[in-house]
């Protein structure tokens, strides 16, 4: 990979990404909850995440909890191997001499 | 256009960071469930020993049966992914069991009180210890149940069972909801 991911390298979505990143494969986290864990305002995370569901990064699902509406976001397998190689570009960078 | 060696670092950096916050607040939401029904277990356990102390044995001995039902069916419900059974959890389980035991076998208490003291302390440190691991609040749980483990014994050793049911069950009970809400 010679560019970073246009999409992941973008400083919120890095973030979503990272978060996502942690939680075991087939676990959703709630918007909310992603919300406070990478600082983002609503309208903001939102935006981010339709830019990864577009990009198939991340997939969206939206039900009742009890007559309560959620929204949950999880990465895909597509996602997890981007997120993953981004992480690898970034460490060959700090692996070659420093120009 | 390339990064260069300072934006690499610096994206690894928040990567990392984003990383540590999220598999914190997994790991309290994830406990959360557990604590509660401890909690309630707990005011249960100490509650009946205070009342009736000469059923303590069985008492427990159902506390523990229920406790692990009960853990067992949480961890089917609040893990990933379908509701199967946790074989990663039921061995933690019967790990914490078979060494709370084996202390037990070699301290030998002589009163139901040391035995009452014992598990929540060891329970406390184990908290201690995995919030190093996970996350702050793990640590401040772990130091709550270990504080007021070791006043009850030392202070209030005549009422010691109905403390730990009302004050350890409440501790427990009440750092479930705090690390749900994180």
């Amino acid at each position: 990979m010679d560019q970073p991911d246009a999409i992941i390298h973008q400083p919120m979505r890095l973030k979503i990404m990272a978060a996502l990143k942690v939680l075991p494969e087939t676990e959703l986290i709630e918007f909310v909850r992603l919300k406070a864990l990478v600082g983002a305002t609503e309208g903001n995370l939102g935006a981010h995440i339709t830019t990864l569901e577009d990009s198939g990064y991340v997939q969206v699902l939206k039900d009742f909890n009890g007559k309560r509406p959620r929204t949950r976001v999880a990465l895909t397998k597509q996602g997890r191997r981007a997120f993953e190689a981004y992480v690898a570009y970034l460490r060959d960078i700090l692996d070659q001499p420093a120009a | 256009m390339p990064l260069t060696h300072g934006e690499a670092a610096d994206a690894l950096r928040e990567i990392s960071k984003t990383e540590r916050r999220a598999f914190s607040a997994y790991g309290y939401k994830s406990a959360a469930p557990f604590l509660i029904l401890w909690g309630c277990l707990w005011f249960a356990g100490y509650g009946a020993t205070d009342l009736i102390p000469k059923l303590a044995n069985w008492v427990w001995l159902a506390i523990v049966v229920i406790g692990t039902v009960g853990s067992t069916v949480l961890g089917m419900r609040t893990g990933p992914g379908k509701a199967r059974f946790s074989w990663r959890i039921f061995s933690i389980w019967l790990a914490a069991l078979a060494a709370l035991s084996s202390i037990i076998a070699v301290m030998r208490p002589v009163s139901g009180a040391q035995i009452g003291a014992v598990i929540p302390l060891v329970v406390g440190w184990a908290y201690v210890v995995l919030g190093i691991w996970m996350g702050l609040r793990f640590v401040i749980a772990g130091l709550a149940i270990v504080a007021l483990t070791l006043f009850g014994f030392f202070f209030l050793i005549a009422h010691f069972s109905l403390w730990m049911a009302l004050v350890g069950g409440a501790t427990l009970i009440g750092t479930g909801l705090w690390l749900r809400s994180a």
